[in-house]
């Protein structure tokens, strides 16, 4: 995609908020939404041209291998049906006629509203990331541009095709570009214009951002998650390890819901070190059933770093088991008694290190704090709360099943903040 | 009487004395044996390859030891005479890495043949000004070691150092230019690249320039890593001549690490004095060689492809022949060019305790 000039940046998003007054402002919530899920429904159908087109061209510019591609696209689409979205609304917003008309508050009458312009600056770490919130944008009656990350161009593009398809004049609120970073005068004309900003990426890049932008901000920064593993739940280790290594196996770990690391606590019916290889044996099968894409050079040279030093440190004594992938660097597992946390290279690098019991996490985590961002969990349900307290405590945002790390329900609080809620204005008429 | 360990030594010495017609992949296939032997835990790391001296049929398959193995343990085929130490990163905290060497003859035999070759192929003596840490400062540092020999064997009694435990002395370092530019004397400068880039700023500031007699020459390593200015190499070529009035064709350019007894220059000044044209690229003694590898696969990459550096250095005799190393690079013509660290392995050479003089001060 050519980026645009100045004239046609400005001219477009000229058009975008002249056709906001026009042909969103006077819908109906449920009508857009209705939309919107027609054009969802076109992305969970395997046939549909679209999805077709996405896995043609996904697997190129993304780098995730093919089989990839067609596992995610229906699991990304799935939470965007209307149902989900409409309970996301009642359960952020009350219900999703308070986007409409004011409706009955516990004080007398509230309405909400969005601003008429975001931008949604995506990270393109995995596709579809950020597509969600320019779902929202249009259902709270913002037109939206957004400006799709280098690595990632074509989902975004895509999807607007399909709703410009199923009504035009919707179509004609969203409006998707490309430009390639740093360019000052680009930015500072969308980022200067937009009535609000949504952007994921690194803190360097959101605060890039933040400085440009004249409206509201809402950042979604760079995050870790991890696994946990609680010696209760070990008596079926083998099926969590298989759903664990499928949560780093998925978009190739390159997600910030994808474990960096587990954490095994001990004294349950398999030690953490016999959780390593059961955990090496489920990457074993993900690569066969999805295998990773290739990896860029510096991340294959990063890897095989990790794995040196592993293998070196378990012949100099130390209690450290490495498990790789026969070929290359496809997968690779590090059982390290040191329980240090530990950002990994990704690419399906996974390190595995004992607790003696959870409740060494609150030390191991201090300084990780402000990063951490979900836990995939398996544990008894009589420690499961007291777990997620700990665990919320320490700045986790979401605490679920090992093995549904990387497709959160729709109604998560991403970052702990509300979804839909950060787009809008509220007014009340007291009554 | 004499011990395995005197024989294989003597035979690759025999062979850095004299290369000419010797066979680089039978002596290579015998230090692997002799290693095997006693390297105990380089035998651990072969043998869990599978690779034994008597399932090695070429030098090519001999296991390549990663850099980050000097680390952990004490890679040695016998007691050290010295240890070198790497010399840590800009954070600071990691381990050092430790090669230890049980005969330090052939570190410099090695060292200076190809110095000697690569930098004074007319065999006079130069007086050396070198920017490398003086032993007293470094002296864990193989850099350091090899400036002391070239200094005490190829150089003139006056050669000294510009770097000591009190810093760098940038002055003094102007006043010896400036003697050897009125004596009419040329030089050979050792520097850490970050080092002599310290006194090009140094020139600019004072707005000096100098003209060192012609023949002079100028070794450097390290390239511009850590704190220092970064300077491209054409930048650092263009300084080399607009300070200094040395040609880039006497500006050779170091290649080397602590974990091996042979480096790689730069073969333009020999280029010069052998009369040929070829372009700059670096090459090692013929007691090395380099293979490029394919960093997802570490399989061989032909000539002129992109990959990561694994040489073999018969002078190692002593620790790990065999080195893989994360810098990236291709081969071309004689030898090789490198580009680069990965991005994300940490930096590392003598260029970083340079830069902590430079930020001190």
């Amino acid at each position: 995609m050519p980026s645009p000039s100045p004239t046609d940046l400005s001219a477009r998003l000229d058009v975008l908020l002249a056709n906001r007054i026009q042909h969103l402002v006077p819908r109906t919530a449920r009508d857009i939404l209705g939309c919107i899920d027609r054009a969802v429904q076109r992305w969970l159908d395997p046939h549909s041209p679209e999805r077709q087109e996405a896995e043609a061209r996904l697997s190129e510019t993304t780098g995730l291998s093919a089989a990839m591609i067609r596992h995610v696209l229906p699991l990304i689409f799935r939470e965007y049906r209307a149902d989900r979205i409409e309970a996301l609304c009642v359960d952020e917003l009350g219900c999703l006629e308070v986007l409409d008309r004011f409706v009955p508050s516990t004080s007398g009458q509230k309405c909400a509203s969005g601003p008429p312009l975001i931008l949604h600056a995506l990270a393109g770490n995995v596709p579809g990331a950020g597509l969600d919130s320019v779902i929202f944008s249009l259902l709270v009656k913002s037109a939206a541009l957004v400006k799709t990350s280098s690595a990632e161009p074509v989902l975004p593009v895509l999807f607007a095709r399909s709703i410009r398809d199923i009504d035009p004049n919707l179509g004609a609120c969203l409006s998707v570009v490309s430009w390639p970073g740093g360019n000052a005068t680009l930015e500072d004309l969308a980022y200067g214009r937009a009535d609000m900003v949504v952007a994921s990426g690194s803190d360097a890049s959101l605060a890039a951002i933040r400085k440009r932008t004249r409206g509201q901000f809402v950042g979604y920064g760079h995050k870790v998650s991890f696994g946990l593993v609680t010696r209760e739940s070990l008596a079926d280790a083998e099926e969590l390890a298989h759903k664990a290594a499928y949560d780093a196996a998925l978009y190739d770990q390159q997600g910030c819901l994808s474990p960096q690391l587990v954490y095994v606590e001990e004294g349950g019916a398999v030690t953490p070190k016999e959780f390593a290889a059961l955990l090496a044996t489920g990457l074993t099968y993900w690569q066969t059933e999805l295998p990773r894409g290739p990896v860029p050079p510096e991340v294959s040279t990063t890897i095989r770093t990790v794995r040196d030093e592993a293998e070196w440190q378990a012949l100099a004594g130390k209690d450290i088991v490495l498990h790789a992938s026969p070929n290359g660097t496809d997968w690779t597992v590090v059982y390290d008694a040191d329980p240090t946390f530990v950002q990994s290279p990704l690419y399906r690098t996974i390190r595995v290190k004992p607790l003696r019991d959870i409740t060494q996490l609150d030390g191991i985590l201090e300084t990780w704090r402000p990063y951490l961002e979900a836990v995939g969990v398996a544990a008894g349900p009589e420690r499961l709360a007291t777990l997620t307290d700990t665990l919320g405590a320490l700045g986790v945002s979401r605490v679920c099943p090992i093995g549904t790390m990387q497709h959160p329900p729709l109604s998560w609080r991403h970052g702990g903040r509300p979804r839909i809620g950060d787009l809008v204005r509220w007014v009340g008429m007291d009554g | 009487m004499n011990t395995p360990r005197d024989s294989i030594d003597a035979r690759v010495l025999d062979f850095i004395a004299t290369p000419e017609e010797k066979d680089f992949g039978a002596l290579a296939l015998d230090v692997f044996a002799h290693q095997f032997e006693w390297n105990l835990p380089y035998q651990r790391f072969c043998l869990a390859r599978d690779k034994t001296p008597e399932t090695v049929r070429t030098w090519k398959a001999i296991p390549a030891v990663p850099t980050v193995a000097f680390k952990e343990l004490e890679l040695t085929c016998g007691p050290p005479e010295k240890v070198f130490l790497t010399s840590g990163t800009t954070r600071g905290q990691e381990k050092r890495g430790r090669h230890l060497v049980p005969d330090l003859q052939l570190y410099h035999a090695s060292a200076l043949a190809h110095f000697s070759q690569c930098l004074l192929p007319e065999k006079r003596p130069l007086r050396v000004l070198s920017l490398i840490p003086d032993p007293e400062t470094q002296p864990h540092s193989s850099l350091t070691q090899m400036a002391e020999w070239v200094m005490r064997d190829l150089g003139t009694p006056d050669s000294r150092y510009f770097i000591d435990a009190d810093g760098v002395h940038l002055e003094a370092f102007a006043a010896a230019v400036t003697y050897a530019q009125e004596t009419s004397e040329p030089v050979c400068v050792l520097a850490i690249t970050s080092a002599l880039v310290a006194f090009f700023d140094w020139c600019a500031v004072n707005q000096q320039t100098f003209a060192l007699p012609s023949s002079s020459r100028i070794m450097d390593t390290g390239g511009n890593k850590g704190k220092g200015r970064p300077l491209s190499r054409n930048g650092y070529l263009q300084s080399c001549w607009k300070y200094l009035k040395v040609a880039g064709y006497y500006c050779v350019n170091e290649y080397g690490m602590t974990e091996m007894a042979s480096q790689f220059y730069d073969h333009v000044l020999y280029n010069r004095f052998r009369k040929s044209n070829e372009p700059r690229y670096k090459i090692g003694p013929a007691w090395t060689r380099t293979l490029v590898v394919h960093p997802e696969t570490l399989e061989e990459v032909p000539p002129g492809e992109h990959g990561i550096l694994r040489h073999f250095d018969l002078a190692n005799c002593g620790s790990v022949m065999a080195i893989q190393t994360d810098d990236v690079g291709y081969l071309t013509g004689e030898g090789f060019e490198i580009i680069g660290r990965t991005p994300g392995s940490e930096a590392r050479g003598c260029a970083l305790v340079l830069d902590e003089f430079l930020s001190a001060q």
